[in-house]
C-alpha cells in the first residue's frame, strides 16, 4: 500500500495557472519594447499587448481559486502576511500589478481617448458608442500634456518591467524552491519558466495582432516579433537541455525512476513540448515568408502556446509523479471539474481581451504618440 | 525548555500496524489519511533503485518503518504556508490552525516526508466515525461498514480543546491555535497527540512515561518500538536511547532537522 500522502494534489488547474501568468509576463514585455527599449517599430503593439497582459492578469486567480480547499479565505494572504511563501508573494504582486496596469493604461490610452472624443464632437460624425466614456476619461487632457503622458508611461513601464518578469519567475521559483521534490528543485526551472513565458506571451500578441491588426505594416511588425520569439525559444530549449543533461550525467538515485516517468506517462507531452511546441515553430519562424504571413504566424503561435502548456503540464504534474519516500511512480488523471475549470479560466481571459479590444482605442496609440525620428521632435495633435 | 522528540526502534518493528490503527481511532482521521504510516520495504526487483542481488529470495527480508510527522526544527511546511496557518510551537510541535488554512496544499508539496494529508471530504462522508451521532449507530457513517451495531466510540474528551501556538507571532497567541476536528478543505497532519500531551501536563503527568499523556501510537505499540520524551532532559528515555545507540534521521541533507530518530542497530553501541 502506498502512503496516500504521496498522491499528486496539484492538478490541471495548477498547470493552467503558470500558463496564464506566463502570458502576462510575456505580453507586458512586448508592450514595454516600444517605450523602454525605444523600438518604435513595436508601437502599434503597445496598447494591444497591455490589454492582453491585463486581461490575463485578471484571469490568473481563477484556476487558483477553483483549486483552493477554502477559497473564501484567500484574502487571509493579505491579513496575515507570510512573505516567506511564494504563494503569498503572488497575492502581493497581483495587487501591485493590477494597480500598475490600470494606471499605465490610463496614461497610455488617454491621448487616444482625447482624439476619439474630439472626433465625436465634429458635427455629422457617427455617434460612437463609447463617446461619452472617452470624453470622461480624456477630461482635462490637452495636446500639450502629451509629453507628460508619455513620460508617465515610461516611468510606469520602468516600474512595471522589473515586476512583470518576477511575477512569473517567482511562479517558477514556487516549484524550484521545493527541495522535497527532486524533479522541481533546480535553479534552472525559474529561468526556463520565464523564457517560455516570454515566448508564449509574445506568441499570443503576434497571434491576435495577425488576426486584427492593420494591414499596412503588419508583415514588418509580425516578422520582427516572431524573430524575437524565435530567439527566446532557442534560449528556452538550451535551458531545458542543460537541465536534462545534468540529471542524466549525474544520475543520482532517482534518475532511473525519472527516466521511467519521461518515457512513460510524460512521453507524449514531452515530445509535444520539444518537437511540436519548439522545434517546428522555430523552423517556421526561420522562413521569412512564413513568419510574416498571417497564416504562418497563426500556426507557429498556436503551436508555441500549446507547447508551453505542455511544458507547464510536464513540470507541475510530472514532478509529482515521483514519490518522496518510496521508489515508486504515481499516476494522475484530471477530473472533469479541473478540465472545465481550466478551459473556463482561459476562456474568461480571452473574453476580457475581446471586450477591451472593442472598447479601448488601442489602434490609435501609435498615431497619438508618434513623433518623427530626427532632431526636431514635433508633437502632433 | 521542553523539546519533544520521538525515537523509533526499527530493530523491533514487526509491521503489525497497530500504531496506525490507534492513531486513526484517537484522532478520527478521515478516509485515506494516515497520520502515522508504516512503510514496508520488500526485496527490490532488478529495475528498482537500491536493487541488491544478495537480497533476492531466499535471502529476502521485510523491513518496516513507522513514520509520523517528524516535527522538524526547520519545517519547510511552515516556511511555505501563505497565511501562516501552520506554525511551530516552542516545544517543537508543528500544528495547523484549521480555521485559518485556505487549502492551497503547498505544505503538502513542501513536506519531504509525505506527512501531510488534504481533507477533501466532509465530516459526514469521509471520517472514520461521526461523533455527532453519539449513541446511535455511529459506525454506520464514514468508512466503517454498516453491520457493526451500536457501540459508543471512544472519543478523547481533550480532542476539541484549543491548544496554543506561539505568542510571538503577529496576531498573537489566539491566531495560532489548533485543535478540534478538521473539516473539509484544509490540510491535516500528525500532532504527536498534542491534546494528550497538553492535558497530561496539566495533570502533572509525564509525556512518554504516563500513558495518558503519550501519543497514541507509542502507547498502542505491542513491542515498544516508539518512544517519546523530552530531548532536553538528559535523563529521559529518548535522550538515553539516542546517547547509547546509533541513530539516523530521514533525509538529513535537506536541512529540516527532524525530531524523530530511527534506531537501526540492536544493543548499546557507545
Amino acid at each position: 500500500m502506498i502512503n496516500p500522502a504521496e498522491e499528486p494534489v496539484w492538478g490541471l488547474l495548477i498547470a493552467t495557472y503558470p500558463f496564464i501568468t506566463g502570458i502576462v509576463a510575456g505580453a507586458f514585455i512586448v508592450s514595454a519594447l516600444a517605450h523602454i527599449f525605444n523600438k518604435r517599430q513595436y508601437l502599434p503593439l503597445t496598447g494591444l499587448a497591455l490589454i492582453i497582459a491585463f486581461s490575463f492578469l485578471l484571469a490568473a486567480p481563477i484556476p487558483l481559486a477553483l483549486d483552493l480547499g477554502r477559497p473564501e479565505r484567500a484574502f487571509l494572504i493579505y491579513l496575515t502576511p507570510s512573505p516567506s511563501s511564494a504563494i503569498a508573494v503572488f497575492g502581493y504582486l497581483l495587487i501591485t500589478l493590477i494597480v500598475l496596469y490600470i494606471v499605465e493604461a490610463f496614461f497610455l490610452f488617454r491621448p487616444a481617448y482625447a482624439k476619439k472624443a474630439q472626433a465625436a464632437t465634429i458635427p455629422g460624425s457617427p455617434r460612437h458608442l463609447f463617446g461619452a466614456l472617452y470624453g470622461l476619461l480624456a477630461r482635462g487632457y490637452s495636446p500639450s500634456s502629451l509629453t507628460r503622458h508619455e513620460k508617465a508611461v515610461k516611468i510606469l513601464v520602468a516600474i512595471g518591467l522589473p515586476l512583470a518578469p518576477p511575477f512569473h519567475v517567482y511562479a517558477g521559483f514556487l516549484f524550484a524552491s521545493v527541495k522535497a521534490r527532486e524533479m522541481w528543485a533546480s535553479p534552472l526551472t525559474s529561468i526556463a519558466f520565464l523564457l517560455s513565458a516570454i515566448a508564449s506571451g509574445a506568441a499570443l500578441v503576434a497571434l491576435i495582432y495577425a488576426i486584427i491588426g492593420r494591414k499596412e505594416r503588419k508583415t514588418e511588425i509580425l516578422g520582427s516579433l516572431m524573430v524575437l520569439v524565435g530567439w527566446v525559444l532557442i534560449l528556452d530549449l538550451a535551458f531545458f537541455f542543460t537541465d536534462i543533461s545534468y540529471l542524466a550525467y549525474t544520475a543520482t538515485e532517482s534518475w532511473s525512476l525519472i527516466t521511467q516517468i519521461y518515457s512513460g506517462p510524460l512521453l507524449g507531452s514531452l515530445i509535444f513540448q520539444i518537437l511540436v511546441g519548439s522545434a517546428i515553430p522555430l523552423i517556421l519562424i526561420a522562413i521569412p515568408r512564413v513568419r510574416t504571413s498571417t497564416a504562418g504566424v497563426l500556426v507557429a503561435s498556436l503551436l508555441i502556446l500549446a507547447g508551453v502548456f505542455a511544458y507547464r503540464w510536464n513540470v507541475v504534474i510530472g514532478g509529482q509523479l515521483l514519490a518522496k519516500l518510496e521508489a515508486t511512480l504515481l499516476t494522475y488523471t484530471p477530473t472533469p471539474f479541473e478540465i472545465y475549470g481550466s478551459i473556463f479560466s482561459v476562456a474568461v481571459a480571452f473574453i476580457i481581451v475581446a471586450i477591451f479590444v472593442y472598447v479601448v482605442p488601442w489602434r490609435e496609440v501609435e498615431a497619438s504618440y508618434i513623433k518623427p525620428i530626427g532632431r526636431e521632435a514635433e508633437v502632433r495633435k | 525548555m521542553v523539546r519533544w522528540g520521538m525515537v523509533i526502534d526499527l530493530t523491533r518493528c514487526m509491521g503489525c500496524r497497530t500504531c496506525m490503527v490507534a492513531c486513526k481511532v484517537e484522532n478520527n482521521t478521515q478516509e485515506g489519511a494516515f497520520w502515522m504510516f508504516v512503510y514496508k520495504e520488500e526485496e527490490r526487483l532488478p529495475w528498482m533503485p537500491g536493487f541488491e542481488p544478495g537480497r533476492q529470495f531466499p535471502n529476502a527480508n521485510l523491513e518496516f518503518m513507522p513514520k509520523p510527522c517528524l516535527q522538524c526544527d526547520e519545517p519547510p511546511c511552515v516556511q511555505v504556508c501563505p497565511v501562516k496557518a501552520t506554525f511551530r510551537r516552542e516545544d517543537g510541535i508543528v500544528l495547523i490552525n484549521y480555521d485559518h488554512c485556505i487549502g492551497c496544499k503547498y505544505c503538502i508539496q513542501a513536506c519531504p516526508y509525505a506527512s501531510r494529508y488534504f481533507n477533501g471530504k466532509s465530516k459526514e462522508t469521509g471520517y472514520y466515525y461521526n461523533w455527532a451521532e453519539e449513541g446511535t449507530n455511529v459506525y454506520g457513517t464514514g468508512s466503517v461498514s454498516e453491520h457493526i451495531t451500536q457501540v459508543p466510540p471512544y472519543q478523547n474528551p481533550d480532542h476539541d480543546q484549543k491548544y496554543m501556538g506561539r505568542a510571538d507571532y503577529p496576531g498573537g497567541p489566539t491566531m495560532y491555535e489548533s485543535g478540534g476536528i478538521a473539516y473539509k478543505g484544509v490540510t491535516t497532519k500528525c500532532t504527536w497527540c498534542v491534546h494528550r500531551i497538553d492535558s497530561g501536563l496539566k495533570k502533572d503527568l509525564t509525556p512518554g512515561i504516563d500513558r495518558e499523556a503519550t501519543p497514541a501510537c507509542a502507547v498502542a505499540c505491542p513491542v515498544n518500538v516508539i518512544h517519546f520524551g523530552d530531548l532536553d532532559d538528559p535523563e529521559s528515555n529518548v535522550s538515553k536511547l539516542i546517547a547509547s545507540r546509533n541513530y539516523v534521521v530521514l533525509k538529513p541533507e535537506l536541512g529540516t532537522k527532524p525530531r524523530v530518530y530511527y534506531l537501526l542497530e540492536r544493543g548499546v553501541i557507545k
